[in-house]
């Protein structure tokens, strides 16, 4: 119980990088290897928020709007120029994936940072006779609400219908008279802004350090993989996948729970490589 | 001058022709010849040395990369590959060299044709995914196998066989090794098979409707490209004498793509510029700032954002315009 409780905790946090991942790669075909960035960041500026004001709500949402910036910044400044050249953009992320980790190190050092639960989501829950840790249920609590919010923004909005019109056909999308451009910043930001939100609420259960980041991008491919590259739901199913997987396979072999996830990862590719959610044929 | 040059190329045929196109890379091989009988710095030599390795590790990615546009985010899974298991069966079980050699090449291709059956398939991202994945995976591996890797420790006492074992024995090795790679390159650049590569990267979905089977050369390709990076791994380490899990990691990756943005994709020297400008200059660098990675990381993005051509080759550009400009100027007088 409560490994599945820490598999989904684990779960909702790759879920949080992995939606933004998805969309954007869904959207605008740009394979962000620099989504891991924003998640890093997230769990550093909060982790300054936090120390200097003491508050933890002020830290989350204060990361978040870090996130959404940085994203904002990333897209206008080093992608939009290379829009249409695929290759160019990965190499690109790659290359600031690198920066950001580097900057982190300049800025704050490499050494392991704490970070101090707030003390209303410390201790445990006793339900039904057995302890849930709070802060945990507060992760999984969190990643499904915002599931829900940004499933009804893309469902039940004339936002969401235009981005979902974009997946499907950008070209479309733009005869109709919107501008694509302003959407794809859009989605950008809040991608961004959802790993940086993963990112610090993430901490106090991580730890903070400048591999973060790295660390839980490959996840978050593998996620996308699964749940299928620019399906939102899809990566919420894949990140629950490989949470619980990471999770009673960390248990059994601790070594090897990254092994059980590539295993995972090569038997959707060989039965149903587009993933289980996602679109067939595209690029 | 311009003029005699032309006609001369046009008089010669045959091995001459090949002989004069190659003039610089000749001559410079004649100076890499007689270098360590000039200096014997053991410092200069093991320097040397590496850059003959990732050179031959900068030609597998731009095989890949600048020919065929297949990006990989895990090249040093490879590598890395390489290294850590011809230096266990070394160490471990005592294997002579030239058996390993075989065995690592059959891991290369096995691994090369899985990763590229499974991904190339589907969708040609998935390969960049799976191979940043599966090289994560061996790099976790690598650091915490502690009882076999050593792990963050790395481990050491991998020694070469006698014949390689003085300093300017294994420059000439990896001299002869880093020629060899360059002969196969240019010859399988020019090859027909080269040719629909380029085909391949500069339109895939033409080339497929032409009845060319991609999916095929791209496995070529990425096996090639495998076997030189696995190979290069192994001399790497026998280089170094020691196994570390950054054979595996990310940087490394890194370091060949690096190499093939700045020396130029998809050109022929471009491998060995890369790997003459960014290893010396990573050793430089290390010594000054421990922060030399943010610098290269920004020379990098800056690359790839302004100069998407290659550093080199645009500098190139520059001083061909800069030459037409002189000219014209001369002519007017």
């Amino acid at each position: 119980m409560s490994l599945s409780l820490n598999g989904l905790s684990l779960a909702m946090l790759y879920f949080l990088i992995a939606a933004g991942f998805s969309l954007i790669f869904g959207l605008m075909s740009v394979l962000n290897l620099a989504h891991a960035s924003f998640f890093l960041w997230g769990a550093y500026s909060g982790l300054a928020i936090f120390t200097t004001t003491g508050n933890f709500t002020l830290a989350v949402i204060g990361a978040t709007i870090v996130g959404v910036i940085m994203g904002l910044l990333v897209e206008y400044l080093t992608l939009r120029p290379l829009y249409g050249n695929h290759l160019f953009q990965i190499l690109m992320t790659l290359g600031l994936l690198l920066v950001f980790e580097e900057l982190v190190k300049l800025i704050w050092g490499t050494t392991i940072l704490g970070f101090p639960r707030p003390e209303i989501l410390t201790g445990s829950l006793v339900i039904l006779g057995r302890y849930f840790p709070v802060y945990r249920l507060f992760i999984i609590i969190a990643g499904i609400v915002v599931f829900i919010a940004v499933y009804l923004i893309l469902n039940r909005t004339k936002i969401g219908i235009t981005v979902r019109a974009g997946v499907e056909d950008e070209g479309m999308v733009q005869a109709l008279g919107i501008d694509i451009r302003k959407v794809f910043s859009g989605v950008f930001g809040l991608g961004a802004g959802l790993a940086a939100l993963g990112g610090v609420i993430g901490a106090p259960f991580l730890g903070v350090y400048p591999e973060l980041g790295f660390e839980m991008l490959v996840p978050a491919l593998i996620v996308v993989i699964i749940g299928g590259l620019g399906s939102f739901h899809g990566s919420f199913v894949g990140a629950v996948i490989i949470g619980l997987s990471q999770s009673f396979g960390g248990y059994f072999i601790p070594e090897f729970a990254l092994a059980i996830n590539v295993a995972l990862l090569a038997i959707v590719l060989l039965i149903k490589p587009t993933g289980l959610f996602g679109i067939e044929g595209g690029h | 001058m311009a003029m005699n040059q032309v006609n001369l190329e046009e008089k010669m045929t045959g091995i001459p022709a090949a002989l004069w196109r190659y003039k610089y890379g000749l001559i410079l091989l004649v100076l890499f010849l007689i270098y360590p009988l000039v200096t014997p710095s053991i410092y200069h030599l093991s320097l040397l040395i590496e850059v003959f390795i990732f050179t031959v590790f900068a030609i597998s990615y731009n095989l890949m990369l600048g020919y065929t546009g297949i990006i990989s985010l895990g090249h040093a899974l490879f590598f890395g590959m390489g290294g850590y298991v011809g230096g266990l069966l070394m160490v471990e079980a005592d294997y002579p060299f030239l058996l390993i050699i075989p065995i690592i090449v059959l891991i290369a291709i096995a691994l090369s044709v899985i990763i590229g059956f499974l991904t190339l398939r589907v969708r040609a991202i998935f390969f960049a995914m799976v191979t940043m994945a599966i090289a994560t995976f061996f790099w976790i591996v690598a650091q915490r196998w502690t009882d076999m890797t050593g792990g963050d420790d790395g481990m050491g006492g991998i020694i070469p066989p006698d014949l390689l074992l003085p300093r300017e024995n294994y420059y000439y090795f990896t001299l002869i090794f880093m020629v060899l790679a360059y002969l196969f390159f240019i010859r399988f650049v020019n090859s027909p098979t080269g040719r629909i590569l380029e085909a391949i990267r500069e339109n895939e979905e033409r080339t497929r409707h032409l009845g060319y089977n991609v999916l095929n050369f791209k496995i070529i390709v990425i096996v090639i490209a495998g076997i030189m990076a696995t190979l290069s791994g192994f001399f790497y380490t026998l280089s170094m004498r020691f196994l570390h899990p950054s054979y595996l990691d990310v940087d490394t990756t890194l370091d060949a793509l690096l190499m093939t943005v700045i020396g130029g994709m998809g050109t022929i020297t471009g491998p060995f510029i890369g790997a003459v400008v960014v290893k010396p200059l990573e050793h430089v660098m290390s010594t000054y700032t421990e922060h030399w990675l943010l610098i290269f990381g920004i020379i990098y993005v800056l690359i790839v954002l302004f100069l998407p051509k290659g550093l080199v080759p645009s500098l190139k550009d520059q001083a061909d315009r800069l030459r037409l400009l002189g000219r014209k100027l001369l002519s007017k007088n």
